[in-house]
């Protein structure tokens, strides 16, 4: 369903260029959940905005998108209309920076549908409350009315959910999408996002920053790490067979539900953008295992994993 | 001991909608409570009318034993402006888009203590370093950070004033394992060295556990369980605390399963 190979992505920033996605590819089945993890700042929302082609403006973008053999990047302006109004769907990160502050929730999520389905109001309206209600809004008529402000967090996330949902898509582009819910309501959001993959064959991209989750819902789960997938490996090897330093360190910096420590192990050191990236391997200045290789050359995607060292460490 | 800050009987109501039904909490100086619950329960709008940004409809609200519209003078006010702050759930929408960072964190600086360019450039940085924030974002505006680097922008925003109360609303939602560890990490850091309290909203039981001892669980708008935090994660006793405290992602874990009722208000 979707193919992507060695997306890379700069972005202008006051004039100069910037790598923010160097060399990422990964392909998602139809009904498939592909997860992307990731160190904060490493190019998760822009792999979206990419396959969505919602980048900033000024952005640049080489290598190959295809969707359903389309190719993306070469779609001309009504081609990407119609892409956008029939295939794919983005729910957002940030909802309340990326939805306009001054009109309804019902405008919002009815707008898409009447311009481009043709769909009276009415009808718009209803469907909208449906699918509010499936996401545990029972007070779907009420909403509509209401204005962004006027919604908590996590109303306002499930919101966008079912803005996304409206049109049907068959790829879904989740970025964080249940960050701001309770967990109950989390699971029962995954619940309808499942069967939606199992009865309509939909495609996820499911970007996380809770690897339990990735766990749970995704088939395969890729880590991206300075603007490159660092290691792609199946959702049930991520706790036993995790084979990059980087991956193993997340696992391990998770608080535990059930004990507390005085002090949580960490990574040590910050988080690099792909254009901030020494030469080598990205992830060596905060690395337990570097060698002067790691310094000198960056690792290539071998068999899943990008480290010189996965042999011995692994 | 008088609590840093308590809440007692608030509620707040929109037109007929009541968002907050009756809360009541203490919160111990040098303490951590944990508050967690239903999307929609009415933790943000306590946590804005604790910090003075909605006018509770009934109850009130004392910091350090004395009711907070009580403070006359502008200088007490200031004091209380400074002394409890908050991390909000959409970093975005509270950073103005047009500044800086390092220039909105310069701001509080310059607004709560007499320090000198030099000294708040230091301290700018120091701040930026405590939250894995690099020059380059410092330079920066909003616009050209990712989620998870805003969030950690506001947070260094609100540790500037050096606060005794910090509200953290879902602010380490957004980040990644590493920098969340990182953070949590420097929040108990800096509450083994100064005497500040912590209020921490969030949907992460586990942060909860790592970073509260005490905490309440809100359900359509009010209290229903309250006391030690591993207590009610390990033994919880209202069923929707128990219905939350199974629906955590693990092994086994079958999504849609624990159902939810509607949400509040
Ligand atoms: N509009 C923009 N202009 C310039 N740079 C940007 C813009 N948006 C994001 N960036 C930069 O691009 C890089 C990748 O950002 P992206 O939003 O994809 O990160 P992410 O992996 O989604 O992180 P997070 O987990 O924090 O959301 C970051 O270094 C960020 O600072
Ligand atoms: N300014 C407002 N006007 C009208 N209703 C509001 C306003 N602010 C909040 N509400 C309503 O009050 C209720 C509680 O909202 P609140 O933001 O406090 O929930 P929350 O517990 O923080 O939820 P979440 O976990 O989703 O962030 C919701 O039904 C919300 O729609
Ligand atoms: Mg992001
Ligand atoms: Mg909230």
């Amino acid at each position: 369903m979707l193919e992507i190979k060695n997306l890379r992505v700069r972005l202008r920033v006051e004039g100069e260029p910037r790598t923010v996605i160097h060399d990422t590819s990964f392909t998602i089945g139809a009904g498939e959940a592909f997860g992307l993890i990731g160190e904060s700042g490493s190019g998760k929302s822009m792999t979206a905005r990419a396959v969505a082609r919602l980048l900033p403006e000024g952005a640049e973008c080489t290598g190959e998108i295809a969707f359903a053999g389309k190719p993306v990047l070469a779609l001309k302006p009504d081609e990407l209309r119609r892409y956008r109004v029939d295939d794919v769907a983005m729910i957002f990160q940030d909802p309340r920076a990326s939805i306009n502050p001054v009109r309804t929730v019902g405008d919002f999520l009815t707008e898409a549908a009447r311009t481009n389905f043709g769909m009276r109001r009415r009808e718009a309206e209803d469907k909208a409350v449906a699918l509010l209600a499936e996401v545990g809004i029972a007070d779907g008529g009420r909403r509509l009315k209401q204005h962004p402000h006027q919604l908590s967090g996590g109303l306002l996330q499930r919101v966008m959910i079912a803005s996304a949902l409206m049109g049907d898509p068959k790829l879904l582009l989740a970025d964080e999408p249940t960050t701001a819910l309770d967990v109950t309501t989390q699971s029962e959001v995954m619940g309808i996002l499942n069967r939606l993959r199992a009865e309509h064959g939909v495609a996820m991209l499911f970007i996380t920053h809770d690897l339990e989750l990735a766990g749970a819902v995704c088939d395969r789960i890729g880590v991206m790490y300075a603007g490159s997938i660092v290691e792609t490996l199946s959702s049930d090897a991520l706790h036993e067979a995790a084979r990059h330093p980087y991956t193993q360190g997340l696992l391990t910096s998770r608080p535990s539900l059930t004990a507390t420590t005085r002090r949580l192990p960490v990574i040590p050191g910050k988080p690099l953008s792909a254009f901030e990236a020494p030469g080598g391997c990205a992830f060596a200045p905060r690395c337990a295992h570097v060698i002067a290789q790691c310094r000198e050359s960056g690792p290539e995607f071998v068999d899943g994993v990008r480290c010189h060292r996965v042999g011995e460490l692994s | 001991m008088t609590p840093i800050l308590e809440a007692q009987g608030l509620r707040k109501t929109f037109g007929g909608n009541v968002a907050v039904a009756d809360v009541s909490f203490a919160l111990a100086r040098g303490g951590s409570l944990g508050i967690v619950g239903e999307s929609g329960s009415g933790k943000t709008t306590t946590a804005r009318m604790l910090v003075g940004l909605e006018v509770p409809t009934q109850g009130r609200i004392l910091f350090d034993g004395e009711p907070l519209e009580r403070a006359r003078s502008t200088a007490r006010r200031r004091e209380r402006a400074r002394g409890i702050q908050m991390v909000f759930q959409d970093p975005y929408s509270s950073l103005d888009r047009r500044q800086t960072i390092a220039s909105c964190l310069d701001e509080v600086l310059r607004v709560h203590f007499p320090m000198s360019a030099e000294q708040r450039a230091a301290r700018v940085s120091e701040l930026a370093d405590l939250v894995g924030l690099d020059d380059r974002m410092l330079r920066g505006r909003p616009g050209a950070l990712s989620g998870g680097q805003r969030q950690r922008v506001a947070i260094a925003r609100a540790l500037a004033a050096e606060p005794e109360v910090l509200i953290l609303d879902e602010a380490v939602a957004a980040l990644d394992v590493s920098i969340q560890a990182q953070v949590l990490n420097l929040l108990a850091d800096i509450r083994e060295r100064t005497s500040i309290s912590y209020i921490l909203i969030s949907h992460d039981l586990a942060v909860v556990r790592q970073i509260t001892e005490e905490a309440v669980v809100m359900y359509q708008g009010a209290v229903v369980e309250s006391g030690p935090t591993a207590k009610i994660l390990d033994e919880p006793q209202h069923e929707y605390t128990r219905r939350l405290r199974a629906s955590v992602p693990g092994p086994g874990w079958v999504p849609g399963k624990a159902l939810a009722s509607g949400g509040a208000a």
